[in-house]
């Protein structure tokens, strides 16, 4: 679920860094989520690819790679896929959200520092 | 015999990190700030050009996409203006594909960094780039 080698970098910093991240990482993409929903029902696809772009990159950064394809899937269908937004599969960003905050959560736990 | 480095050498080098994201922007710190750089950051590509002219950095480094301008027109600005024409300029990006980074290099970049990055090598890459100047 999570890139051991990414984590560890990260880790590397302190452990208050990482908590002081993970924090901020899903206080970031709770709101971008909404944001992307918020777009997606109002047909606005260049937002919903713009919004999955930058989910992509900081999920990536946290190692979040299964995240990370789920939202490079919707950027690649929003910029070039089905204009009706059909093929835009927001329940897979939103699915392997939840399962890196979980994971994420397990780690900082799993190290001893509280999440 | 210890000869003392010169008081330019010695100053503490100030990086521009520019990013929409703020996990971006705390990660590329750490690695920058751990190397013993200072950082000022921005979230917005115009928040970032009036930040270079308040606080004059050493080096950019730009993520592609943001809000106000991005990271393109950023650079172009720059390197329009005689007090950053010659700043060295990485931009740091999750665009992978080649067209992008011959844009990106076409408009004066001088490394082209592609995301997920680790910090310790971004701030490896950033000495590099500031010895080559």
């Amino acid at each position: 679920m999570i890139d051991e080698a990414a984590f560890d970098e990260l880790r590397s910093f302190g452990d208050d860094f990482l908590v002081e991240l993970v924090g901020q990482f899903t206080e970031e993409t709770d709101a971008l989520l909404r944001q992307l929903r918020e777009s997606f029902d109002a047909g606005d696809t260049t937002a919903v690819g713009r919004i999955a772009h930058n989910v992509r990159g900081s999920a990536g950064q946290l190692g979040g790679r299964a995240l990370a394809s789920a939202c490079d899937r919707v950027e690649r269908n929003a910029i070039t896929g089905d204009p009706t937004g059909r093929a835009i599969d927001l329940r897979a960003v939103e699915l392997e959200y939840g399962r890196l905050r979980l994971a994420l959560a397990e780690r900082l736990t799993f190290v001893g520092v509280a999440p | 015999m210890i000869v003392p480095a010169p008081a330019a050498a010695r100053a503490r080098r100030l990086i521009l990190l520019a990013d929409d994201s703020t996990t971006t922007l705390a990660i590329a710190s750490a690695g920058l700030e751990q190397a013993g750089y200072d950082v000022v950051t921005a979230t917005r590509g115009d928040e970032a050009l009036a930040l270079a002219h308040e606080r004059r950095p050493q080096l950019f480094v730009l993520d592609l996409e943001m809000p106000g301008l991005d990271g393109i027109e950023v650079l172009r600005s720059l390197r329009a203006d005689p007090l950053f024409a010659q700043a060295p300029v990485m931009l740091l990006t999750s665009h992978m594909a080649q067209r992008d980074v011959q844009a990106g290099l076409d408009a004066g970049a001088d490394a082209y960094v592609v995301k997920p990055f680790s910090p310790l090598d971004l701030a490896s890459r950033v000495g590099d780039l500031l010895r080559c100047r």
